[in-house]
Formats: structure tokens, sequence, C-alpha cells
């Protein structure tokens, strides 16, 4: 799983776990819903969306006829966390399933432009005296953010982060140590993790111990949310109005400014800016690496621009460093200490020159990595984006290759059967894939993580004892078909589910067979 | 004991699959006057302008780096609505509200005082209110046009050609850098702005290096046309030609068709390209079957099962006269369609000359055989 998903799946986790009334009072806001609403997977983006504008509510069964039935977990996943989320409500009898009003009525609002004005942010319309460009604002993004990451590596001579970001990483357990002396901390195994993650999952990661915090200072969790989902709805550049903002939002504030997610000229300034790091929040996957990479790129200028004041801008899009062979050995262009430190991780570093460091991947070096609580695709997925240009010029090139040989071949079916084509045509999306890193390499890396978890553990239930076979039979085919299915033995009749499928192979059961359960 | 590892495996992979990269949605509407002038009972093209704006906006609400194109289609030749390569879209735009056509939103009046009035609320998400004033905005001006246009008795379709902007737009898209500030900026615009970066940098392998970086975010592309046009006069060989392309890009191409025909060339298109093909019979309430049936985003189209008729009309047309055949000749060489044997004796598309022998017998009438009259012996004389 890539480290966006883990970012989602936090702040999923998060808003899942709200208590109901809670979720309602947060749909009250238009860039909420648009938030959560993006956060949602595929398959539930579709339900909703299809549910909006349908006034009547939706047979649960029609829902299993829109989908293939290999898609069956997909749905069920989707359907869960819906239902966690309280985004859809089922009727007394469990068949007709609509949406939260609420939530229906103000995303409708935000997609027809018919909400109430402010919903996204008053814009400041006066001119501003002091005005700032967006090269400003990433500058002053980059360089709190990057007092933080190296504060946390410990690199030397940077300045410290003020106590709020302080409190936050103590308590967030990324760093540990006695007293409050700022010297006296020690980053933890989880900030090990916490470095290897990309910009936007750290972010919310701080931000969501930011939220555990307020509640403590009883602030409104939800006056908190709405105005971390507002922000990444902002547009970057312009500037707002404070005084639209509630009493707790304007007390957020002065912490935002030290995460580098807002600029305020003074703290009494009436005006603030969004910067990169706020209005890419609510973005995900793909849309995170493009500003995550200029980010990087906009810190290693600032970097180079210390030391040699004479440095030209940073050549664009020349962000990756890292060349990697397929005899594990590693060449990191660099000499940002933060990028040293975290290769350090994983890499056995050999030497280190003016602007490079070279090393090597061995076993035990990734073994540690593993022992410190950080996975092989944490590690994988740094290297894919961090790799130097020039690796990923190849793979395109070998991937275009590829890609001209398979159509070349496949064209002349294109005509003739158009029910193959829909096989086809996902199964060489999943042929073709860009392949970054040396193949070898990854295998690698992924089987000396297999090599630690030899047994794994599932919670779940035993079902045994089934009257005939038949019985036996619609009951796996329905657990497997759920995806909640974990071990079978046809010849004596028993499997074993998942904790969270239990319950709805049991209700099928009693649906399907009253006989033998009444 | 091998089942519980199998297990993990497999259920890896299928979170892999169903995660959702950004996409590009390209809407082309066909504005050709006639068509809409036959369905105005059911639906003005206001009104479907409308739904088509909440039906984009519902397309970027999906996802930040979403993007969305609009080409218009008319008499007067195809256009893109937006992006727009000659607008800036950040600047805070106070434009004049168009006289005349009003579709804007009911809620144009209400807005703050100190801006003057725009066809779209102020207070909309900004990456909707970009898009949504920039369409409706070149709406007006392309349905102007149309009028001063309308006696103009030469009338043709050109979807075609609106296809094939869009397939080469989707092309730029998917290959070109889509940094997060090309969510206002055009993909047009983009090629002036990375040689401009070219430029800058220091060696030439930075730029070409940089290109390919920026090309490895995977874009999925789709097509949606709606078209009301009953005419059959869409040219057949550039659909064809785009529908290959669209297949080799992996575009589908939705269409939803409006007015009372089946059209057998787009049929044709959704059905090789996995798109949906919806004839809509009563378009009042479209918006439903927009975010319903047509909101099969490219990243969960493996697992749906698309609402599209099998029933495709594989009909093809005449290379020379241009219309659809049912039984035809084909060319031996080429497999070119003809309806009627070309007065030349050759192809009409490879120039092949046809055997004169074969063409004599072709063109020969059925020939009505006179019987004979039988004998009385039973013998033919």
């Amino acid at each position: 799983m890539s480290s966006s998903n883990l970012f989602k799946a936090t702040v999923n986790e998060y808003l899942e776990g709200l208590p109901q009334t809670v979720q309602s009072k947060l749909y009250e806001a238009p860039a909420t819903c648009l938030s959560i609403y993006r956060l949602l997977p595929p398959m539930a983006k579709f339900y909703i969306m299809s549910m909006l504008f349908n006034e009547q509510p939706v047979v649960l069964r029609d829902l299993d006829k829109w989908c293939k039935p290999m898609a069956k977990k997909m749905q069920f996943d989707s359907l869960k966390r819906l239902k966690s989320l309280h985004l859809i409500e089922e009727d007394k009898g469990g068949n007709h399933i609509r949406l939260h009003p609420t939530f229906r009525k103000n995303f409708r609002n935000c997609l027809t432009g018919s909400q109430e004005s402010n919903a996204f942010g008053n814009l400041c319309v006066t001119t501003d005296k002091h005005k700032v460009d967006i090269e400003f604002l990433d500058t002053f993004a980059s360089q709190k953010w990057e007092t933080i990451l190296h504060f946390m590596v410990g690199t030397e001579s940077t300045a410290t982060p003020s106590s709020s970001v302080l409190s936050l990483l103590k308590s967030g357990g990324l760093m540990e140590g006695p007293g409050t002396s700022p010297k006296n901390l020690k980053i933890t195994k989880t900030g090990f993790q916490f470095l290897l993650q990309d910009v936007n999952a750290q972010i919310w990661t701080l931000l969501l111990q930011y939220l555990n915090l307020t509640q403590d200072l009883h602030m409104d969790p939800v006056d908190v949310l709405n105005f971390i989902f507002v922000l990444g709805s902002l547009e970057l550049g312009k500037s707002y109005t404070v005084s639209s903002l509630s009493e707790t939002q304007v007390s957020m504030l002065a912490d935002l400014k030290d995460y580098g997610l807002v600029y305020q000229r003074t703290d009494s300034s009436g005006r603030f800016y969004p910067t990169r790091l706020a209005t890419t929040l609510t973005s995900d996957s793909a849309a995170l690496k493009t500003p995550s990479m200029a980010l990087e790129q906009a810190l290693e200028a600032s970097e180079e621009g210390a030391e040699q004041p004479a440095a030209p801008e940073a050549p664009a899009g020349n962000q990756g460093t890292v060349i990697i062979e397929t005899n594990f050995k590693l060449y990191a262009y660099t000499n940002s200490p933060l990028e040293i430190a975290i290769l350090n991780l994983f890499v056995h570093l050999k030497s280190r020159f003016t602007n490079m460091v070279c090393g090597q991947i061995t076993r035990e070096s990734i073994r540690n990595a593993l022992y410190n609580g950080i996975t092989a695709d944490q590690v994988i997925k740094f290297l894919e984006t961090h790799a130097h240009p020039q690796m990923k010029l190849l793979a395109k090139e070998r991937l275009d290759k590829k890609i001209e040989f398979d159509t070349s071949h496949n064209i002349n079916t294109a005509g003739g059967a158009p029910q193959s084509q829909a096989i086809s045509a996902d199964g060489s999306v999943a042929q073709h894939k860009l392949e970054i890193l040396p193949p070898t390499v990854v295998d690698q890396i992924k089987l000396w993580q297999l090599e630690l978890d030899r047994i794994q553990t599932f919670d779940g239930y035993v079902f045994k004892d089934f009257a005939n076979q038949q019985e036996f039979d619609t009951l796996w085919n329905y657990a497997s078909e759920t995806g909640v299915l974990i071990w079978s033995d046809k010849n004596k009749r028993k499997f074993f589910v998942t904790k969270e499928g239990f319950s709805q192979v049991a209700d099928f059961g009693n649906r399907r067979l009253p006989r033998s359960r009444g | 004991m091998d089942a519980i590892s199998d297990r993990v495996f497999t259920e890896s992979t299928t979170i892999e699959a169903s995660n959702d990269d950004p996409s590009l949605l390209t809407v082309i509407l066909d504005i050709s006057p006639a068509g809409w002038f036959r369905i105005r009972d059911q639906i003005s093209i206001h009104e479907l302008a409308k739904s088509l704006l909440v039906f984009m906006n519902a397309h970027l609400s999906l996802n930040n780096s979403n993007q969305v194109a609009f080409i218009a289609s008319s008499p007067e030749g195809s256009k893109f609505l937006y992006p727009n390569p000659n607008k800036n879209y950040d600047e805070v735009r106070r434009h004049q509200s168009i006289s005349g056509s009003h579709i804007g939103d009911g809620r144009e009046d209400e807005q703050a005082p100190e801006f003057a009035p725009t066809l779209v609320n102020r207070g909309m998400y900004r990456q909707f209110r970009v898009v949504d004033e920039a369409v409706l905005e070149e709406l007006n001006e392309c349905f102007k046009q149309i009028a001063k246009n309308i006696q103009n008795e030469d009338q043709k379709s050109t979807l075609s050609g609106a296809l094939s902007m869009a397939l080469a737009y989707t092309n730029r898209m998917l290959t070109l850098d889509q940094s997060i500030s090309t969510t206002t900026a055009s993909a047009i615009n983009s090629t002036t702005s990375v040689n401009a970066n070219a430029g800058n940098s220091n060696s030439n392998s930075n730029s070409a290096a940089g290109a390919a970086s920026n090309s490895i975010t995977s874009m999925r592309s789709r097509i949606l046309i709606v078209s009301a046009n009953d005419e059959d006069d869409v040219k057949y060989i550039p659909i064809m030609n785009s529908i290959f392309a669209a297949q080799k890009m992996k575009t589908s191409i939705d269409i939803a068709k409006l007015g009372f025909k089946d059209s057998s060339y787009l049929q044709q298109a959704s059905d090789a390209t996995n798109g949906i093909y919806l004839h809509i019979d009563d378009p009042r309430g479209i918006i439903q079957v927009l975010t319903s049936a047509f909101f099969v985003e490219p990243s969960i189209r493996p697992f749906i099962i698309l609402p599209t008729n099998s029933n495709v009309n594989y009909r093809a047309s005449c290379f020379i006269t241009g219309k659809s055949v049912d039984v035809g000749y084909v060319c031996s060489v080429c497999l070119c369609i003809m309806s009627i044997i070309p007065e030349t004796g050759k192809c009409p598309a490879c120039s092949s000359i046809f055997d004169d022998k074969i063409i004599a017998q072709l063109s020969k009438g059925p020939v009505v055989l006179k019987k004979r009259k039988l004998d009385t012996n039973g013998t033919t004389s």
C-alpha cells in the first residue's frame, strides 16, 4: 500500500471513529462534504454520485446488479465505509438505502453552485499593502516544514521549532525524551516511519494529532475539521479574511502558521494566505506527487541557496537524486543531511563525497529498517519517488517499447471481438506498469520482508457442522465472494472467516437457510 | 496452509487495481441547430448545458487533479470552450453578464454588490467556477455565431473533427506534464512553457529528463459525446480512424444520444472503445442519467456492468456515395466498401484495377432464363 493510501486510511479511520452526531454536524459544511467525498474509494464515489440526484431510495439488491461478480469485495468494502461514515441510511426493512439528507443537500448545492457564498472562504476584496506572491509562500511553507523535519533528524545548527510543534511531536510519539527541553528529544521508530512518508501524509499525521489535542482543550472538533477542509479548497496566492472565521478557527491560525500551512504577516493582520501545503491537503495520490515534488525541489533549492548564495534557480523537474543498480548498489546525488539520514535508515552507506553518497542495499540494512517498523513498501515507494530522472527516463523508454510491441500485436483483435475488449483493455493496463526500480531489487526487498513474517494471525470465526454439502457450498460461495473467507477445508466442511465478515455471513446464512437454523 | 499465503497476495493486488488515478473527461456537445430544434418540446440546449456543467463539476469533485475539457461541435466548426489558450483563468474576472440567453444559475442576483454580475455564483468552489464560467460564456458566443449564419444552407456535422480534437488533446494530456498549475492552464499552453523551461535549465538532458518524469503520473481519460443530430451525415472514415486512435490510447468514448434515432456510427464508436451508448428517449431529468449511467470512471470501469445496449448496428458506409451500406461490394485488396461498382473500374481508395471479367459478371443484371417447354416425353428439346 502506498503511503498516500496510508494517510487516506488514517484520516478515514479518524472520521469513522467520530460519533454520529459530530459526523452529521460536519456534513453541514459544503467544503467538508467535498473533501470527505474525495477521500472515499472509487466505488463508493460512484454509488454516492448515482444516488445524489435520484429522489427515490435505492433498492439494496439493485446495487448488486451494477457490479460484476468479481467486484463483490470492492462493493462490500465501499458500502461498509459509507455506513460507518453514516453517509447512507438504511430503512427499517434493510432493503432500501438513501443518502444522509444533510450531506445530500450540501453536496448537491456544492456541485450546482447554490451554496452560501462564504462556504469556501471569504476572499479579501481590498488589495494588500504587503502583497506576497506564490514563490514567497512556497519558500515560507518549505522553510517552516523543513525546520521541523531537520529538527527531527537532529541536524545541527537548525532552528528549534515552536513549542506547540514540539508538544505535537511528543504527543504523537514521533519523538520522546525526558523533560521539556528540546535538546533531550530523540526520534522514535514511528518518527522514522514518519520521515519516509510524503509531505501530505506527514501533515495529516500532525493535523490528526492536533485534533486529538484540541479535544483536550475543549475546542469544537467540528469547527477544527471544517477549517482544515476549507483550507484544502482555498486558492493559492489569494488572501482571505480572518473576520469570517470563528473564534476557534482564529486561534488555530497561529498554530497552522507554525506548521507552514498558512501565512499571516502579523498575528493581528486581518488576512491570511494559504500555502501550497494547505491547498493540497485534500488532493491525493498522483496530485500530491507533484506538489510534494515541487516542495522538495524548493527545499533543496533553499538548502543550496543557503550554502552558495549565487546558486541559480533549481532546474525544473530535477528533484530525484537516487540511482539504484541491479546489483543493489545505490548512488544518491545529494548533500542534504535530511535525505542522507533517511537513506541511512535502510541503506548501508559506504562513502560520502561533496555532492553524493554511495551505498549498498543489503539484507542486513533492510532488516534493520524492518525491525524499526518501516515496511518494504515504504522503502520502495521512497526510492521510486526519489529516483533520478535518468532512471525514470530509461523506465519510460522501456515501457514505450513494450506498449508499442503489444499494441502492434493487439490491433488485429481490436475491430472484431468487442466482448473480449473489456478484458484485454484492463489486462494490458495492468501489464504495462512503469518499472522505475530494477525489478530484482524490488522483489528482493519484498522477499526480505516476507522472511520476517512467516506466521500471520487473523481474528475470526470458524463455521463448521454443516448439515449437508449444499448448505456448506452456499455459505462458502458467499464468503469467498465477499472476500471475508480466510481458510476452508471442503472435506471437513469447515471454513474460517474474518471478524468483520462474521455477522455478514451469519446474516446471510439465517436468511438463506432458515429451516436448518431456525 | 497454501491457501492462507495465496490469500494474502491476491488481496493486496485487488487493492492496487482499484486505486483512483486522476482522469480527464472531454465533453463534446453537438450544437447543430437542426437536431435541437426537433426535440425542442423535450429539452432546450440551455437546460442540457446546465446539466452538463453539473456533471463536469461532479467529475472535478472526484479528485483534486481531475481535468475537464469541453468542445462544442457546430456546423461552423469545432471549438474548445474550455480550456482556451487565449484566456487567463487566474485573474479575478469581472465579466459583464451576456445579455440574451440566460443560462446561469438562478442565484446570480444574490451576489455581493461589489462584484459585477457573473454567470455563476461567486461562492462556488473555484475549480468549478472557472470551468463553468468559461464554458457558459463561450457557449453563448457560439450560439450568437450560429444565429448569425443560420441562413447558410450547407450544414454538415463536424462531430468527427471534434472527436479528433478531443483525442489530440487527450494524447497531449496523457503524455505531457500535468503539474498542479495546469488545473487552470491548458495543455495547449504547456508545450510552450515546457520549452521555456528547457531554455532556462542549463543542459538539454535536464529538459528531456523533466519531460520524462512528468509523464509518469498515470492519467486516464474518457470522452462523452452528447448529440441530438438525427441525420446520418457523420463522416465514416474520420470517425473510424478516431475510434482506432481511441482504442490505442485506451480512451473510452461514451455517447448520450438524444433525438429520435440511433446513430450507428456513434454506436460503433462506443462499442469498440468499451464505452457506454445510451439513447435517451426522454431527456428531462437528464442529470440523473449523467450522474449514474455516465459516471463510470475509467478506474472502476472493469468492475461495473456497463449500462449499454449490445445491439450494435455494424453498418459501414460506402466510400463513393458516403451512404451507409447493408449489402455491398468490397475491394479484395484494401477492403474498401462500395455500394455501387465504380465506373472507372478502379478501387476509389487504393486504385487497384478490378478484373474486367468479374466486373462484367457483377454488373450483369439478373437474367431471367426463358422457361423451356418440356416435351411430353419429359426430355428437353
